[in-house]
């Protein structure tokens, strides 16, 4: 499992060589053909017969963060590529361009406002400290235009795994654990790019590949507090990988997850349906215009935390979303189109 | 040209959301059956009807889905949690009877609990009127319901669930019927998902790439104490489409449509407005483009379970798309 590893590594929306470079050198040390097309996608071949086009796919991004401004007490202005809750990044550790330590933090004037305590803080009240005191000694360090990710950690914490990116990579994790597994039926992984501003990597990847049936992979969001009601917890850490029912911009194709569901029980794999959607996320959306009538199947390992420094996740889910991965390539040949 | 009320009840009552489509695909195949050149279902589930002729590619759309809730999960006391598919109403539907496809029921209910002012799915269930166990059986997460209706009609008026966009689909099948002979190589899309972002529809322009598309839709109107600002009002013919929330109309469709309208004399009512839109919207951005406009049912009542139009506007909306089949914009 390359995990941690991949996690470890910058990824951010349109910046993600690091994370391309080191899923190409895996897949080149065993021999997978790949190219990478224009905007940075990892079209990789898993070698094999198969009666349909079969696609599985994974976003390489992670949320991204980027210095818009620097203020004259030396704090960063930065912005944020994405969906994101900014209250996650209240006291945040960060790395800019993977060499320079920040924290985010609130600027004192506006924690003092009584009408503000108690209130989300809004994102442009947040700013990075790097401990600089003036404009002029940020500016030696960091410059407008710099790359911020969280900063890099990743620890076992019980049955989970916790850190960075975890649930931006869990997909490419799960995909590259596939594909260095060699399975059987043949089928194309494209490793994409940009995911975070609605799948437009995948998108350009659905054209290019123009599939009978795709799978995409990805975190599931679940919030499985005892404090949370049941019908709002959307997903269960230790259930199984969730087949997602939509998403805000399309209903999924509910019968062909309950009948992939089917064959999973077959085969002593557990899933759940995902009971939640984000309705500002078009996500798959646009990449289903891009091939009309393709089965799509979007699968998800439960996460916690998502999208904050400490994502967590299930390693038995994570065990169970590989297998799932590899029965879907049976799965899907045999459907009809 | 008599009202079909036979048809227009079958296609009202027919279960369809958004996602499963199947149902009505298969009462309007039944209904096309021998009628049209070619009748198919695309991979996407939209059932195409094409009939066959020498001139450029004119593609009619209307969506057979409705709005609907979607089960997400059953709690021990055997009711179910939901969330929307598509733009529902929340407080429409308080208190309205829901539909499943296994024929069976339930009344959504508020959740007083959760009591605010603006509702949302998580204060609202099913109660379907079984026990835990027994609802465990019937019902599953991942379940779609619609709000179940039934069709009344008077001399003029209709009021019926799913006139969004069921009538529609009704001006489509009887103009198809009719098959006047046309300038056009004529498509009749009834499409799946249109009520989320027309995504059938955008599918059927992508596989067809039409020359033009015109969109057979709902509108709301203004003759009622909904508060909407738009031009139009039940019972004086079939509106045309100039802006809506989804589409400025190609100015050559805009133009035929009226041309078409005038040389046989239906009546019309143009409109500009910035609510609703149509499988036109999603069509004109496929492919290379594709140049779009709509015309429409003015409807009161659009997402509730009593949806209120004119049959008049209605027919005179069937006899309109015969007219732009005949002689384009001539």
């Amino acid at each position: 499992m390359l995990l941690k590893e991949l996690c470890m590594l910058p990824g951010l929306t349109g910046y993600e060589a690091p994370v391309r470079d080191f899923i190409r050198s895996r897949l080149d040390e065993v021999g997978i053909a790949c190219r990478v097309d224009r905007l940075g996608n990892i079209i990789a071949e898993n070698p094999g017969p198969a009666d349909r086009k079969l696609m599985l796919t994974a976003d390489m991004d992670e949320v991204s963060m980027i210095v818009t401004g620097i203020e004259s007490s030396g704090w960063l202005k930065f912005g944020i590529t994405g969906h994101l809750d900014p209250s996650v990044l209240d006291s945040c550790d960060v790395l800019i361009e993977n060499s320079v330590s920040g924290v985010i933090g609130v600027k004192p004037i506006h924690a003092l406002k009584r009408e503000e305590r108690g209130k989300p803080v809004p994102a442009d009240a947040l700013l990075i400290d790097i401990g600089a005191r003036s404009r002029e000694e940020a500016e030696a360090r960091v410059q407008i235009g710099a790359k911020v990710t969280f900063a890099p950690r990743f620890r076992q914490l019980g049955c989970l795994v916790s850190g960075k990116a975890v649930d931006a990579r869990v997909g490419c994790s799960v995909l590259l654990d596939l594909l260095l597994k060699k399975p059987p039926i043949g089928f194309t992984a494209v490793f994409s790019v940009i995911g975070r501003l609605d799948g437009k990597g995948l998108k350009v990847g659905v054209n290019q590949v123009q599939p009978d049936a795709v799978v995409q992979i990805k975190a599931a969001e679940c919030a499985d507090l005892d404090t949370v009601k049941p019908e709002r917890q959307a997903a269960v850490l230790g259930d199984g990988p969730c087949f997602f029912m939509k998403d805000g911009g399309t209903v999924y194709d509910i019968a062909l997850a309950r009948r992939a569901r089917r064959a999973a029980e077959s085969e002593g794999i557990r899933t759940q349906l995902y009971r939640y959607c984000k309705t500002e996320n078009y996500d798959i959306h646009y990449a289903m215009l891009a091939k009309p009538g393709a089965d799509w199947l979007v699968m998800g390992v439960p996460c916690r935390y998502t999208e904050s420094p400490v994502a967590a996740l299930s390693l038995e889910d994570y065990r169970e979303s590989v297998r799932l991965a590899e029965m879907l390539t049976r799965f899907l040949t045999k459907e009809e189109a | 040209m008599i009202f079909n009320s036979e048809l227009m009840e079958k296609l009202a009552c027919a279960y369809g959301p958004s996602g499963n489509e199947r149902h009505v695909a298969e009462l309007i195949m039944a209904e096309l059956e021998g009628v049209v050149d070619e009748l198919y279902t695309d991979d996407a589930g939209n059932v195409i009807a094409h009939r066959k002729g020498e001139g450029r590619k004119l593609m009619f759309s209307a969506h057979m889905d409705t709005i609907a809730l979607l089960v997400t999960f059953i709690d021990e006391k055997g009711f179910l949690r939901v969330t929307n598919v598509g733009g529902i109403s929340p407080t429409a539907l308080i208190s309205q009877r829901m539909l499943f496809e296994n024929g069976r029921e339930g009344i959504l209910v508020l959740d007083k609990r959760g009591e605010k002012k603006d509702i949302d799915c998580a204060e609202m269930y099913i109660d379907t009127g079984l026990p835990a166990e027994e609802a465990r059986r019937w019902f599953a997460v991942g379940d779609l319901c619609v709000a179940k209706g039934s069709y009344y009609e008077t001399d003029e008026y209709v009021i019926c669930p799913a006139a969004d966009n069921r009538t529609g689909c009704y001006a489509l099948i009887e103009a198809a019927k009719a098959r006047v002979p046309s300038v056009f190589d004529v498509y009749y899309v009834f499409s799946v998902l249109e009520e989320i972002n027309a995504l059938g529809a955008r599918c059927a322009g992508k596989l067809l790439a039409p020359d033009i598309c015109v969109a057979v839709d709902t509108t709301v109107s203004n003759d009622s104490y909904e508060g909407f600002e738009i031009s139009v009002k039940l019972g004086s013919g079939v509106g045309i489409s100039a802006k809506d929330a989804g589409l400025v109309s190609h100015y050559s469709v805009y133009g035929m449509l009226c041309a078409a309208a005038e040389k046989a004399g239906i009546r019309t009512q143009p409109y500009a407005c910035k609510l609703g839109a149509t499988d036109a919207g999603g069509v004109s951005k496929t492919g290379r483009g594709v140049a779009a406009g709509a015309i429409s049912i003015p409807t009161r009542y659009i997402h509730t379970p009593g949806e209120c139009f004119c049959k008049s506007d209605l027919l005179d909306t069937v006899r309109l798309i015969e007219a732009v089949e005949q002689y384009a914009g001539s």
